[in-house]
């Protein structure tokens, strides 16, 4: 069981998860735990031949019941395959499947916020190749989803919905849009390819989108994820971050964070150009000020004729 | 249960919001670890129009998520695995 530790000079939370030090580092490809358990070969995380997409609790948990929990979403059992290579109807599945785990992580009484996130790249520490993304449930509203609703005091309403406007009323950075979300380079982007997709019209979650708006939502990744791997001609290292409205129990402090948000994905890819990596150092760190090489104009620039090159 | 954040703001659970509303009722439990394979839905308890009218689209067979057929496990070890299959999507 991991233990919660409040940083007060920050005030923040700490997770304690000493038991996380012994867990599976890239393994070889033949001993993938992600991998489908085929006759004759090493027993996976998944005991059966073949699967679309599985998720299960973590072997290694950050979290877990009654303080929380933490989950391994597998997008395929392709072990070469990635979320940019997926089939579109798998990808528009796996929103599906998103969907289903916000609702029954966030039923939960300990589960303040559910947080849908990938790690792609050994650059973001990723220590599994195998294409596939966690869920974090955490037992407590985490500093960003938090800062996000601050914003929304400082806007007068929705921030994402008004940075949308004003996104679209600018229109330097946009990347792309569809009839259902919005994709651009923000304003003040923090890395030098940050990207959000945006939701046009305001969802707090993925259980308010329509059918039609999760199927643009996984075409708008898709597109976004493929025009990165076309940037430098390599596959690019992300993170991807789902923001949602917290599921705060209106029996659990902090309730009146519950529902309130507005669902967007956010990047965050560390390279800065096709050998460097950006990283958190003195002034990000100690001082908690992000310090660009780059204008988010001129990424952006970059970043559509790559998505227009990947088709 | 260590102190969180919202104890440094002083929220209390008055300042209750609408969100879970919809989840008002669901199971809070993970599956139960004494079976291999579970049933349920959480639209038997939940407030989900179109989970309940993604059920009755498959003629009430099995749990559903939107247009995905659900598989509950447990593992050996105890932890739930959840395999999801496309019904409705094509090929994925």
């Amino acid at each position: 069981m991991s233990e919660l530790r409040f940083e007060e000079l920050r005030g923040e939370e700490v997770t304690y998860a000493i038991h996380r030090q012994d867990r599976t580092f890239l393994p070889s490809r033949d001993h993938c735990p992600l991998d489908p358990t085929r006759p004759g070969g090493p027993q996976t995380e998944i005991p059966f031949p073949a699967f679309e997409i599985a998720v299960f609790d973590n072997r290694f948990p950050a979290f877990e019941t009654p303080g929380g929990a933490a989950e391994v979403v597998v997008y395929t059992d392709d072990h070469d395959a990635s979320f940019a290579a997926l089939a579109p109807e798998r990808a528009e599945a796996l929103m599906w499947v998103w969907r289903h785990r916000y609702m029954e992580l966030g039923a939960r009484e300990d589960v303040d916020y559910v947080y849908i996130f990938e790690n792609r790249g050994v650059e973001v520490g990723v220590t599994l190749h195998h294409p596939h993304g966690q869920i974090y449930g955490y037992p407590f509203l985490p500093p960003v989803p938090r800062a996000e609703l601050a914003a929304d005091g400082r806007l007068g309403g929705c921030a994402p919905c008004e940075l949308l406007r004003r996104e679209l009323a600018d229109a330097s950075r946009v990347l792309f849009e569809n009839d259902g979300v919005v994709v651009y380079l923000p304003y003040a982007a923090r890395w030098a390819y940050e990207a959000h997709v945006v939701m046009r019209s305001h969802r707090a979650s993925l259980l308010e989108c329509e059918p039609e708006e999760l199927r643009l939502l996984a075409v708008a990744l898709q597109m976004l994820t493929r025009g990165y791997d076309a940037l430098f001609d390599r596959p690019f290292p992300y993170v991807m971050a789902v923001h949602q409205a917290p599921t705060v129990s209106p029996s659990r402090p902090g309730a009146a964070a519950a529902g309130q948000g507005h669902l967007h994905v956010e990047f965050y890819p560390p390279l800065r150009t096709a050998e460097k990596l950006k990283y958190l150092a003195g002034s990000e760190q100690g001082a908690g000020a992000f310090i660009s090489d780059t204008l988010p104009e001129e990424s952006a620039a970059k970043l559509r004729e790559a998505i227009a090159r990947a088709g | 249960m260590p102190q969180t954040v919202h104890d440094s703001l002083g929220e209390t659970p008055d300042e209750a919001g609408v969100y879970p509303r919809a989840m008002a009722g669901m199971s809070a439990e993970p599956p139960d670890s004494g079976e291999r394979s579970l049933g349920g839905n959480p639209a038997d308890t939940g407030e989900r129009a179109d989970m309940r009218e993604s059920e009755s689209e498959h003629g009430g067979r099995g749990e559903h998520a939107g247009p995905l057929a659900i598989a509950r496990h447990v593992k050996d070890d105890g932890r739930a695995l959840i395999l999801y299959s496309d019904d409705q999507l094509g090929s994925a």
